[in-house]
């Protein structure tokens, strides 16, 4: 379970899945702050507090693989080659069922990685369970 | 006729190397005298060189044969010449002997005159009766006193007494007249003589006359010893004139002196015996056996037909009737002086018919012997060195014949060799083909990959968000939506994840086939336990699993969805609300036969190829969540892995589905069970 003032990195580019996590965590009465970055350098830049970011520390990050520019899979082996960050817990949050990607990410040390469930309550529920088993 | 043929072809190959010699004759001498204009025949020349060893063989040979022959004749020769010398030395020996004997009579006379004062007619007589009778040759014996003029008439009267008509008579060349008495002659009369038949003539003979006698009587008084001459006398029987000898011995006075002088002053007279020298040598071989050896008494020591006395031929002569000239060739002869006091005989001795002839045969033979086998040897070296030229000409056309070969195979080799690298070439070519199609092959599969990837991304996340969005606006507007609007709002979303359901369902069909290295070892039983827990059954529903399942070597994934995609098949199309699926397995061959059946409404036989294809559905979109998709998936999976699978169903039966996956070895289930070991150990 996640502290209460423990912040949460989603990195997504599309809208909907955004307002998606907003809407799970809400729903599930989770208040812990979450910032948003909407590729991948934007959330190097709040990581690193760089180009007038503020800098940002999250306990947790939510990775989309589906990023344009710099892929999921890039950012990981980016954020773990860096050695301010290379500690980072990461879980992956995808559309994807792909071994492949699946293989991929877990070379990169995350913590879990979940296929976006098709419908909005079992995505609720898989965050709900994702927190609750946070420690 | 083994030994026939080998005659037949030594025969054979000894004229073959004659004519070959021949040619090497012609060739070679011919040749030299041509040198240097014709060289044509240099090979011909060198084979025949070869033949050098066999005339040289031949040579030595008939030299070796023709040297023991002529050897063994020499020595046959000398051995008949021994055997004919000895036969000679015998036969002159008792020549000798006989006429020793013989002469000795006249000895014995001399000397039993001498003895006596006087000597009569019969006492005489009866002396040399013995002699006559055994002793050979003897053809007058005789005792001529010496008569001087003093006692001219006191002999007469003596002789008178015994032989009344008794004169001294002389020999004149018209034949017998009384002697005369004369003053100082001294007279030499045969007082008596013996045999007296064939010597009557003689009787009172003064042969004193005889310049002959009267020489031999004088010596024969200064030497005092007998003495012999030779003198042709008549013969008896015959009345030829004969060789013959005559013998005479001085008699002298007996006085008181042991050596009485021997001078004419003392000489009583002489006794006298003449000879026929053929008879003695007739009587001296005569007890010998025929010795097929002529004997030939020559006076002296020349062998002349003027010395010749006698001739003695063997007797074996007149039995075989042969001419004296056949029988006289044998070149050997023996010689050998007889010495009877002061006369020398030759006696030649040589051999008649063929008995001391040299026994050749035994040299022939040798020659003979040594020519055949000079012949063979021959023959038998011609033969080696007609093979060896035979040998090396097979060599020669052999290494020729090789050399051929070797070219050939070395053609071959080439030709091999080029066809190898164009075959390389062409190898490389079509590697090089296969190598760009299989680089496109991967190039579309990777292209396709992606394009899958993309899409079920790409169409995956609109979709989730339209879904979401619908939930939301339902969840958010839950007051001022009217039924209607709700039941449309639900429709969507149904919609939307059926669409998610059947990108899914392609995607999975995408990846079935690409490669899927992970095999592992797998209990079937507990994978399907896990699929059937996780696909939760509706209640009522019961699955089983009857008797053994395999453990088996496997694409755990796609095993499962195949397993998972029946499963679930029977259960989304059972059409009642309690169910029975059961499922089971066997080893069939190389596969294991796996079998999924439920007791559901079935499926008609005319649908049984078709449940298998893309989207098809037996029921209408409205009432069925199906994509279509899990039996074409099904059906993929198990044909990908090299097995196959057919459906056993009638309408309202139920279904079962029969598919075969491919055996594993039971090696690797006892790798498995090792690993199991390892694991629980």
């Amino acid at each position: 379970m996640l502290s209460k003032n423990e912040s949460i990195l989603l990195i997504e580019d599309d809208r909907v899945d955004i307002m998606t996590v907003q809407r799970a965590l809400k729903k599930n009465k989770i208040s812990n702050p979450l910032f948003v970055a909407r590729t991948g350098h934007e959330a190097f830049n709040m990581l690193r507090g760089d180009n007038g970011k503020e800098q940002v520390t999250p306990a947790l990050i939510l990775l989309d693989l589906n990023l344009p520019k710099m892929s999921g899979i890039e950012f990981l082996h980016k954020i773990r080659n860096d050695p301010n960050l290379s500690d980072q817990r990461i879980i992956v949050l995808t559309s994807s069922n792909e071994p492949k990607d699946r293989d991929a990410a877990f070379e990169y040390d995350v913590d879990d990685y979940i296929v976006k469930p098709h419908s909005f309550s079992e995505f609720t529920r898989a965050i709900a369970t994702i927190l609750e088993l946070w420690e | 006729m083994p030994n026939n043929r080998l005659f037949t072809t030594t025969v054979a190959m000894f004229m073959e190397n004659l004519s070959k010699f021949r040619g090497w004759i012609a060739n070679h001498v011919l040749g030299r005298l041509y040198a240097g204009l014709n060289k044509e025949n240099v090979s011909t020349n060198s084979i025949l060189w070869g033949y050098y060893p066999v005339a040289l063989v031949a040579l030595i040979g008939l030299i070796i044969s023709v040297g023991l022959f002529m050897q063994s004749m020499s020595w046959e020769k000398q051995q008949a010449e021994i055997a004919f010398h000895e036969t000679a030395q015998d036969r002159i020996l008792l020549i000798k002997r006989e006429i020793k004997f013989s002469l000795g009579i006249i000895q014995d006379i001399a000397s039993y005159i001498e003895a006596s004062e006087a000597v009569g007619r019969r006492e005489f007589r009866k002396f040399v009766g013995p002699a006559l009778k055994n002793q050979a040759g003897i053809e007058t014996l005789a005792w001529v006193p010496k008569v001087d003029f003093e006692n001219y008439d006191q002999f007469l009267d003596f002789a008178r007494i015994s032989f009344p008509p008794f004169e001294i008579k002389e020999l004149t060349p018209a034949g017998q007249s009384k002697s005369k008495k004369v003053e100082g002659h001294v007279y030499y009369p045969i007082l008596y003589v013996q045999p007296y038949q064939d010597n009557k003539p003689m009787l009172g003979l003064n042969i004193g006359t005889d310049t002959q006698v009267k020489s031999l009587f004088e010596e024969s008084v200064i030497k005092g010893t007998r003495l012999i001459a030779n003198r042709s006398i008549i013969d008896s029987q015959t009345q030829q004139s004969v060789a013959g000898i005559a013998v005479v011995v001085p008699v002298f006075v007996k006085s008181d002196e042991e050596q009485p002088e021997s001078t004419q002053k003392n000489l009583r007279g002489y006794a006298l015996g003449i000879f026929n020298i053929g008879e003695i040598i007739e009587r001296a071989l005569d007890n010998l056996r025929p010795g097929s050896v002529d004997v030939r008494l020559y006076q002296g020591i020349t062998t002349t037909d003027e010395t010749l006395l006698y001739t003695h031929f063997s007797r074996s002569r007149q039995l075989d009737q042969l001419s004296v000239t056949d029988l006289e060739k044998s070149g050997i002869s023996y010689i050998e002086m007889i010495d009877v006091e002061n006369l020398s005989w030759s006696v030649l001795c040589t051999p008649v018919f063929d008995k001391f002839e040299a026994k050749t045969f035994t040299s022939w033979i040798i020659l003979l012997g040594g020519c055949a086998f000079t012949a063979l040897l021959t023959i038998y070296t011609a033969n080696l060195v007609g093979q060896t030229n035979q040998i090396r000409h097979q060599v020669a056309e052999r290494t020729a014949l090789l050399r051929l070969t070797v070219e050939e195979l070395n053609q071959e080799v080439m030709e091999r060799k080029a066809a190898e690298a164009e075959l390389q070439n062409l190898n490389e070519t079509l590697e090089h083909h296969i190598a760009s199609r299989t680089a496109e092959a991967e190039r579309r599969a990777e292209y396709l990959e992606q394009f899958a990837y993309v899409t079920s991304h790409d169409l995956k996340a609109p979709l989730r968000a339209v879904s979401n969005l619908a939930e939301w606006i339902e969840e958010d507007l839950t007051d001022k939506l009217d039924d209607s609007s709700k039941e449309q709002l639900a429709l969507l979303r149904d919609r939307v994840r059926r669409m998610h359901d059947l990108i899914e369902g392609l995607l999975e069909y995408s990846r079935v086939g690409k490669t899927s290295d992970v095999e592992a070892i797998i209990d079937t039983r507990e994978l399907i336990q896990e699929i059937t827990d996780s696909l939760s059954p509706q209640k009522g529903f019961t699955i089983k699993i009857k008797g053994e399942m395999p453990v088996l070597k496997a694409d755990r994934l796609q095993l499962g969805q195949v397993f998972s995609n029946l499963i679930s098949n029977s259960l989304k199309h059972h059409g009642g609300r309690k169910g029975k699926i059961r499922i089971s397995s066997k080893q069939v061959g190389n596969y294991y036969e796996f079998t999924v059946c439920d007791n559901g409404q079935g499926i008609a036989s005319e649908y049984h190829d078709k449940v298998f294809k893309m989207f098809q559905t037996l029921k209408s979109s409205d009432y069925n969540n199906s994509t279509g998709i899990g039996l074409a998936l099904v059906k993929k999976i198990v044909i990908e892995h090299g097995g196959s699978i057919h459906l056993n169903s009638a309408v309202n039966e139920g279904a079962c589905f029969t598919f075969l996956w491919p055996y594993t070895p039971a090696e690797d289930n006892q790798i498995y069970n090792k690993i199991e070991g390892k694991l629980t150990g």
